[in-house]
């Protein structure tokens, strides 16, 4: 039996898990659902010891399990599978499985052949036809997701975590997978899976747990709960923000236009944004959202595909021709591909537009980079001592907002916006909005990703919704709710009772 | 279901072998000849660069470099000369714990310390540079005839020298082929994933430091007997040939891939081009440059080849 | 999700690790250890804290100084130049050559030498950025391939020497301070100015710290770290020009003195090996420090091992130094 008692945790301002508790008895797997930041991924990183939670405890057969210690946690036979692979890319797939435990000879070399025979078996046990002596990195995304769920287990573990595992897996990996699963419950394990999409939830899992706001709202069987209502539960009666400015009319001049992109990630994607427009991008993390944003800005390399600036083909894109055409991006990794850390506010603020400041002989004119960045503190309401501070020194609302203002300085005239309140407070949220939706009004083509179903309903005119690298669902005018977007990012249709659409593959 | 893979034998990770060969071969054209004699000399030229690289090529597969080999191996070899003749015993036991004390302080610095290797290994590199120096300030020390005929060898069969070289190989690629080889790979090649699987990385990375200053110390003693005496500046011309040899046999610097045979064949290259030049009668001065055009000609190779791709796509 | 944020902490650790408290207390930590070295050096050798004793000291120091502007730009894209041992030293030796002694041959001696630097940087520059080659092993391979050159065209005996004006600049005086200390400081003071306050240098420092970044904001960082390698290529040549009227003549292997101790200055002095992260400040006092350190060592007599293993351990203290004040940083926020 599982037990997680009054688990809490929160990063900085943000609570992602609110005393949670919940019980798994042996032979459960456990679905744990909800919308993007709901806590899912942060529960299971607790129980799997890789982070520790600030209150709670976790149990397994009433032994308490020490909190933070992954190795703690994997004596007791806890098992997980994340989106990032511990695999070795550069060694091969028997060297990968038996990495800790490879047979050798009396010489001490490794044995090859029994070392074959051991990975062939393995491999065989758990029906994967893979080439043991094939290379992990040039295996298919599918083919390493795979191995890294055997590799789990093989461990023989209790416990199975699994996080959003059939990620890159396709039909008749999925059923592999759900046939693996079935095999760990009847023998008694207790799984935890992970899962956006709830059909593999309700194909998976025996019971689920439905998380919303880092608070779980429903534990039930998966049987008794209907599709309708596990997007209620997930979405919630919440009134949506009412902080959200209005929306005005939007002019029909077309500024960015892309027409068929396809690249390792995107299969087929076209979308036009007018002037003064504000599109919003939805749908599950990772379903190609930020590959688009980055293709539009010359950084994510096409196969086919053309994309159009003001009526003007761009040949060869890159970012650095992609801002001369106008366009802007604010990624997502603030800390990582945003901004300079150990690097001044007015040193990141002026680094996109370094050739129009001021220079005397060379050296940059203090003063209007001044004039530039304490304007840009003041129109933003940047809370920091001045220009001259370390941007490590602010907090994540003020330096997404240092980011921003980065970006505006360049005068884009299309802006390009991926998950822009993640990890941000409300305040800096509101201030946000407000700035996304002046913007427009002032004829810039903003497209805007986000993985807050409500955020986009709230400012934009116009949503469309991604599903594995392909646009699946546009919606306009009062067909953007809260509802339609999740149930087009979590089913894969926006309206009740339509046929789930299986994308192939 | 899924399809089957089988990885492609690649002749880029054989490149060493085949440009050594090919090497060996114009040599042989030039001389004429190519004897026991020959192989000796060759073997003996190249077996310490080969111990040392060996040594570096462990460090290197974990994402590290070590800039004090040469210096170990000159201490390893002045103590050695100082102490053999009185105490045999000592004068093989002194400079093996010389090269382990080294490893072992450069790998506890790098693993349990997390500072850059180069760094470390630059500042221990003047550190047994220094203690060449009091330990030997001049050249000095004396080996003991008949064991100086034992190494460099007097019988008609190849001797100690091409014995090395072969060991050198031999080991290098079993020890590659144990599980401590696969864990090289697998902390050089992704470091963090290591850790994940359970590999325990400090421990794997001061052995490698450790097993490298043994392997510099068999280095120094092995020079040094062949010179009869000890000198505290043996070993500095190894510091950056012994990366040189490790590159030239095909090991990325980025760590996690190579083996043992292409690392001896890279200090077989880097000796051979000597001789190359004096049989071809050209000045040795053109030595070094050919050695910098072979490290740059294996590493870049690839390289450009996708460079120029790259170029003629952009026109296209 | 957050909780990726805290699974795989790579570049955002290292990102995280603020160098700004570390930039100010490495050079005021050299500068500190340098005055108590001022001091023990006086009571070794009375007479050693004399003004004019310590722009002699400068003088000896300048030549390391002005090499390690070029290994400071350098490290500061997170990359190192191992070859300006033998660029130095194919510098000095064609300055020589061409200069023959004669005033009248400054120019074309000085624009050939100059051009090896340059010309090195560029093929440097190139290999680490186009080819992707790492810059220990390119900037090795130079180095050997400048020692074959140097050896070719020299035939083994390096010929010629340095013109009085370039010697006058090298080992004479302004006034009562030696030129090689008035022009350090000038090129330091241009360095540190461009290095902080010019668009390159912004755009240096921003490439070293994150390319990733700097890409996306559509910095060129393939000519950034192109230029970098063509500084340092341009300071060796000079330092080679200098060095050689300042010891009288070019000679083979004049070179190999200042590989090591450039990466060290640069190092000691507070600048990231990864790049990005510190400035020619910090190297200078490093420089300054490491000379007074050699200096206060020979007049104790201490013997020339001795001296190794100090600067060995100095090295090893300042980057534990290091290490746990860039902790204590971090732990602050």
């Amino acid at each position: 039996m599982l037990s997680l008692i009054a688990i809490e945790k929160s990063f900085g301002a943000t609570r992602a898990v609110k005393a949670v508790t919940l019980d798994s008895a042996p032979g459960t797997v456990l679905g744990l659902a909800g919308e993007n930041g709901a806590g899912k991924s942060t529960l299971i990183t607790i129980v799997s010891g890789a982070v520790t939670p600030d209150a709670g405890t976790i149990s397994l057969d009433g032994k308490t399990i020490a909190p933070g210690d992954t190795n703690a946690a994997i004596g007791l036979g806890i098992s997980s599978v994340f989106q990032e692979l511990t695999l070795v890319r550069e060694l091969t797939v028997e060297r990968n499985l038996l990495l800790t435990s490879a047979p050798t000879t009396a010489w001490g070399s490794i044995h090859r052949r029994r070392a074959r025979q051991a990975a062939t078996e393995i491999l065989n046990r758990r029906r994967l036809a893979i080439d043991p002596r094939a290379r992990v990195g040039d295996l298919p995304l599918g083919q390493q997701q795979m191995l890294e769920i055997v590799r789990a287990v093989e461990r023989k573990p209790r416990v199975l975590l699994l996080d959003e595992a059939t990620s890159a897996l396709g039909a008749s990996e999925v059923e592999w997978l759900a046939d693996l699963v079935g095999g760990l419950r009847d023998a008694g394990t207790i799984v935890l899976f992970i899962s956006h999409r709830w059909d593999e939830v309700v194909r998976f899992c025996n019971r689920v747990a439905i998380l919303r706001n880092g608070e779980l709202v429903s534990l039930a069987d998966t049987a008794v709960v209907s599709e309708d209502e596990a997007v209620r539960l997930m979405t919630g009666h919440e009134a949506v923000e009412s902080s959200f400015p209005a929306k005005l009319h939007s002019n029909d001049a077309i500024a960015l236009s892309a027409d068929r992109l396809k690249s390792r990630v995107l299969r087929g994607v076209s979308v036009a944004i007018k002037k003064g427009e504000i599109l919003g991008l939805g749908g599950l993390v990772g379903q190609g959202q930020g590959s688009l944003l980055e293709a539009l800005f010359g950084a994510h390399s096409l196969a086919e595909g053309t994309i159009r600036v003001g009526g003007k083909h761009l040949d060869y894109l890159t970012p650095r021709r992609a801002i001369a055409a106008g366009l802007a991006y604010v990624p997502q990794e603030r800390k990582t591909e945003g901004l300079l850390l150990a690097k001044s506010v007015a040193v990141n603020m002026t680094y996109a537009i370094l050739t129009q400041l001021r220079s005397v002989l060379g050296i940059l004119d203090p003063r209007h980079e001044d004039e530039l960045v304490s304007a840009a503190i003041g129109r933003a309401q940047i809370r920091t001592r001045g220009g001259g501070e370390s941007i490590s020194n602010l907090s994540g609302g003020n330096q997404q907002k240092v980011l921003l203002e980065k970006w505006l300085l360049t005068r884009p005239s299309i802006l390009l916006l991926n998950d822009v309140t993640r990890g941000v407070d409300i305040g800096t949220k509101r201030h946000i909005y407000a700035l996304i939706a002046e913007i427009a009004r002032q004829g810039v083509a903003i497209l805007w990703y986000s993985t807050d179903a409500r955020e986009l309903v709230g400012v934009v005119h116009r949503v469309v919704v991604m599903l594995q690298g392909r646009i699946n669902v546009e919606l306009t005018g009062d067909d953007i709710t809260v509802d339609r977007i999740v149930r087009a990012s979590v089913v894969g249709t926006a309206n009740q009772g339509e046929a789930d659409v299986h994308v192939a593959h | 279901m899924s399809t089957l893979r089988i990885s492609r034998f690649q002749i880029g990770d054989n490149w060493p072998v085949l440009v050594f060969l090919g090497l060996l071969a114009i040599l042989i054209v030039l001389k004429g000849r190519f004897t026991p004699f020959d192989v000796r000399s060759l073997s003996v030229n190249a077996l310490p660069l080969a111990l040392i690289a060996l040594g570096q090529f462990l460090v290197v597969l974990t994402r590290g470099v070590d800039l004090s080999l040469g210096p170990v191996a000159s201490v390893a070899g002045a103590v050695m000369a100082l102490t053999i003749t009185s105490h045999p015993v000592l004068g093989i036991a002194g400079p093996v714990a010389v090269g382990l004390l080294a490893g072992l302080v450069n790998g506890l610095f790098v693993a349990r310390l997390g500072m850059p290797p180069i760094i470390v290994t630059l500042a221990t590199m003047s550190i047994w540079q220094g203690v060449a120096l009091l330990v030997l300030p001049d050249p000095g020390g004396s080996v003991p005839a008949d064991f100086q005929a034992f190494v460099t060898g007097g019988f008609s069969v190849p001797t100690a020298g091409v014995v090395g070289i072969l060991a050198c190989c031999v080991i290098g690629t079993w020890l590659l082929s144990s599980r401590f080889g696969l864990h090289l790979r697998a902390v050089g090649g992704d470091e963090q994933a290591a850790r994940m699987s359970g590999v325990r990385v400090p421990n794997v990375k001061i052995l490698a430091y450790v097993l490298a200053g043994l392997l510099a110390a068999l280095g120094g003693i092995y020079v040094t007997t062949t010179m009869a005496s000890g000198s505290p500046t043996t070993g500095d011309g190894y510091i950056l040939t012994s990366i040189a040899a490790v590159v030239i046999g095909g090991v990325p610097l980025s760590g996690g891939r190579g083996t043992a045979i292409g690392v001896v064949m890279g200090a077989l290259i880097l000796t051979i081009t000597g001789s190359l030049l004096y049989f071809a009668d050209v000045s040795s001065f053109y030595q070094s440059i050919i050695d910098g055009t072979i490290l740059l000609a294996i590493v870049g190779s690839g390289a450009t080849r996708d460079w120029l791709r790259g170029i003629v796509a952009v026109r296209a | 999700m957050t909780a990726s944020e805290e699974s795989r902490p790579t570049t955002a650790l290292r990102a995280a690790s603020s160098g700004r408290g570390l930039r100010a207390v490495a050079p005021l930590l050299l500068v500190v250890l340098s005055l108590v070295l001022i001091f023990v050096g006086e009571r070794l050798a009375p007479g050693f804290a004399t003004v004019a004793n310590m722009l002699q000291l400068l003088k000896l120091a300048s030549f390391l100084g002005l090499a390690a502007i070029g290994q400071t730009v350098v490290m500061l894209t997170g990359g190192i130049d191992l070859s300006i041992a033998w660029v130095l030293t194919a510098s000095a030796v064609v300055f020589t050559g061409i200069c023959n002694g004669e005033d009248a041959n400054i120019v074309p001696a000085a624009a050939a030498a100059i051009g090896v630097g340059l010309g090195t940087g560029l093929l440097n520059g190139f290999g680490v950025v186009k080819l992707r080659i790492s810059p220990i092993v390119m900037t090795l391979a130079t180095n050997n391939i400048m020692l074959g050159a140097t050896l070719i065209y020299t035939g083994g005996t390096p010929s010629g020497s340095s013109s009085p004006l370039v010697r006058a600049l090298a080992t004479g005086n302004i006034g009562s301070i030696p030129a090689m200390v008035m022009l350090w400081c000038l090129l330091a003071i241009l360095t540190v100015v461009a290095v902080r306050y010019t668009r390159g240098g912004r755009m240096l420092l921003g490439v070293g710290e994150n390319p990733r970044v700097s890409y996306l904001t559509g910095i060129r960082n393939d000519r950034v770290i192109i230029a970098a390698y063509v500084v340092c290529g341009f300071m060796t040549s000079a330092t080679g020009i200098l060095f050689a009227a300042f010891s009288g003549a070019s000679f083979l292997g004049m070179g190999d003195q200042f590989v090591l101790p450039t990466v060290a200055a640069v190092v000691l002095g507070g600048t990231s090996m990864f790049g990005g992260r510190g400035g020619y400040g910090g190297t200078m006092a490093a420089v300054f420090f490491t000379t007074i350190l050699t200096t206060v060592l020979v007049i104790g007599n201490i013997p020339q091992g001795v001296r190794s293993i100090v600067f060995g351990v100095a090295v090893l203290a300042a980057i534990l130094a290091q290490r746990f004040l860039t902790r204590r940083d971090d732990r602050d926020q």
